[in-house]
């Protein structure tokens, strides 16, 4: 009893000096900012000029009136749709495949990670060099089998598709690693009891497999479309948004027309738009994992 | 009978080559066209390269600066996850206990997952006037900055899950002889959830040292440019010359992570698979 008492007498002390510095940390590098890019939204803020006055919801205006950035938005959701969906689906095999080895799951599995571990530059540079038209091995290749060859990131037609499957073969891995995880958590009791019932291959996967992993397929599939929502690094050092905007998403957007022209305002109204997308699409994440 | 599962061997096997090979096979070429000589890479290119050389490496090293964003990177990445574990670690073993009781606690607790969940855009723009304002932004504060805010929230989000895993029973013990809040913390509490720190201080490493999108907007002078920066750089139009120095670069840019997979995978695995198993 008394040393309960001693140790409560110092817990406020305790619980503050723990938290304070994260607590300071997220003040200013998260709460002020926050607070700031709405207030600037709604600013003519030129960081060269200086000077901005409030001209309430101009810049919204402006941007959604701008056929570059409806054209962004469009690009950004279609690219973390079709990137989501194969990775989750790639994925899944990777993970069933793997699973299904006798031998060699473990070394198979690093192997695999391997290209989500890369930073992202480094991977649009090495695809670069592959994909380069007239250094490239990958036209070398379609050349020595009579294909046509394409300039894969000037060409309108082939850019946004290579930089889908550059990041597709970056970012499946995450899944296939997830998802592994989630089939080795599957109770192998239930396997043998659907045998038992005679049932096959599919069978047991439509039935025992899949209801088990659905928590995990869905995590998965909000875990990629949080992070393939910001995407940038690849289109920026590949394309820059281009050709003829066909790549630009919509962090590339702001970067280019916003924060290079340290036009700030905008930007900041771009940034509101683009963090106000990204918290519909997280909503059921977040309320899930708060629940927990 | 046996004749099929002999066929579906075989099968499994050939499945397997394609899927090491398209896993592998860029890694591969970047390895490759860093030690393959100039004069190799025009015309047509081999796939296994006639002689190795490593003057890409000498060349980047000694004349094109790398080690000065190698050094960077080092620096930022390691002091970063130094900050962000000491103020991450403390603040979620606070979260994660019931009896620490504080009036923000449910707030904070909500709005670290958002910023973990937030796009850097959505922070990025004050933050630069404020740094400029503040005259850090030609230094290396900035970036370190910068990764300390993706990892505080990756940390105390991922490190709440293990506090609350221990039993309580020996912090009850060790507080019944007498050991106050702090040594509990340090002396018993930390040392039993060090696998946990070991895997979410690589992955923080591998964050902070891949990152981008922050550095390339607070970064001015190029004495302070990290590797991804610096290789950005290198990376100017499709030209064969630059090709050995952005291998070159490419390479060391995946060595540390590389020593994290050869030495300490299970750590490396088990915290990026978190998610699936812990939520």
């Amino acid at each position: 009893m008394k040393e309960k008492a001693m140790i409560g007498k110092g817990n406020g002390r305790f619980i503050f000096g723990m938290t304070a510095p994260t607590m300071l940390i997220l003040l200013i590098m998260t709460v002020y900012p926050v607070i700031f890019t709405i207030v600037y939204s709604f600013t003519d803020y030129n960081y060269l000029k200086g000077i901005h006055p409030f001209i309430a919801l101009e810049n919204y205006v402006k941007l959604f009136e701008n056929v570059y950035f409806r054209q962004a938005v469009f690009n950004t959701v279609l690219f973390t749709v079709l990137a989501v969906v194969s990775e989750v689906f790639l994925g899944l095999l990777l993970a069933l495949y793997v699973r299904s080895l006798k031998k060699r799951q473990k070394l198979l599995r690093v192997l695999i990670l391997l290209p989500y571990l890369l930073p992202a530059v480094t991977v649009a540079l090495i695809w670069r060099m592959m994909l380069s038209p007239n250094y490239g091995i990958a036209n070398q290749l379609l050349q020595t089998i009579g294909l046509p060859v394409f300039n894969w990131f000037r060409d309108p037609n082939t850019a946004f598709g290579t930089i889908l499957v550059i990041d597709i073969w970056q970012n499946t891995p995450f899944a296939f690693l997830l998802l592994y995880a989630c089939l080795q958590g599957v109770p192998d009791s239930q396997y043998e009891a659907a045998a038992i019932d005679g049932a096959g291959y599919f069978q047991s996967f439509w039935h025992v497999t899949l209801p088990n992993i659905t928590g995990g397929l869905a995590l998965c599939a909000m875990l990629r479309t949080i992070d393939t929502f910001r995407l940038f690094e690849k289109v920026n050092i590949l394309t820059g948004g281009g050709p003829a905007n066909t790549t630009s998403t919509i962090t590339q957007y702001m970067y280019t027309y916003g924060i290079k022209t340290l036009d700030f305002g905008f930007a900041s109204a771009c940034a509101i738009v683009m963090t106000v997308f990204v918290l519909i699409l997280s909503a059921v994440y977040i309320k899930r994992a708060v629940q927990s | 009978m046996m004749k099929k599962s002999y066929l579906m061997t075989a099968l499994k096997g050939i499945v397997g080559v394609l899927i090491i090979f398209l896993v592998l096979f860029p890694i591969y070429w970047l390895i490759l066209m860093s030690i393959r000589p100039m004069s190799e890479m025009s015309g047509r290119i081999s796939l296994i390269p006639g002689s190795i050389t490593l003057e890409h490496f000498i060349k980047l090293f000694t004349e094109e600066g790398f080690d000065v964003a190698l050094k960077n990177s080092l620096i930022n990445s390691t002091i970063s996850l130094v900050l962000s574990l000491a103020t991450g670690l403390c603040t979620a073993y606070i979260l994660a206990r019931a009896r620490f009781h504080f009036g923000l606690k449910k707030t904070m607790t909500k709005w670290i997952l958002l910023v973990r969940v937030l796009p850097p855009v959505a922070f990025v723009i004050p933050l630069y006037t404020l740094f400029t304002k503040l005259g850090i932004i030609g230094t290396r504060l900035p970036i370190i900055l910068a990764c300390i805010l993706i990892n505080i929230p990756l940390i105390i989000w991922f490190m709440i899950t293990f506090f609350q895993d221990l039993p309580g029973e020996v912090e009850e013990s060790a507080k019944i002889d007498g050991a106050t809040e702090w040594q509990l913390f340090w002396k018993i509490v930390l040392p039993l959830v060090l696998p946990g720190i070991a895997a979410v201080a690589m992955l923080s490493f591998m964050y902070a040292w891949n990152e981008y999108t922050y550095s390339v907007i607070l970064t001015r002078s190029p004495e302070n440019y990290t590797i991804p920066l610096m290789l950005s750089v290198l990376n100017t139009e499709d030209n064969v010359t630059n090709f050995g120095l952005v291998s070159a670069g490419g390479l060391t840019s995946f060595l540390p992570i590389l020593l994290f997979v050869i030495f300490a995978q299970n750590y490396l695995i088990s915290g990026l698979s978190s998610g699936a198993v812990k939520e």
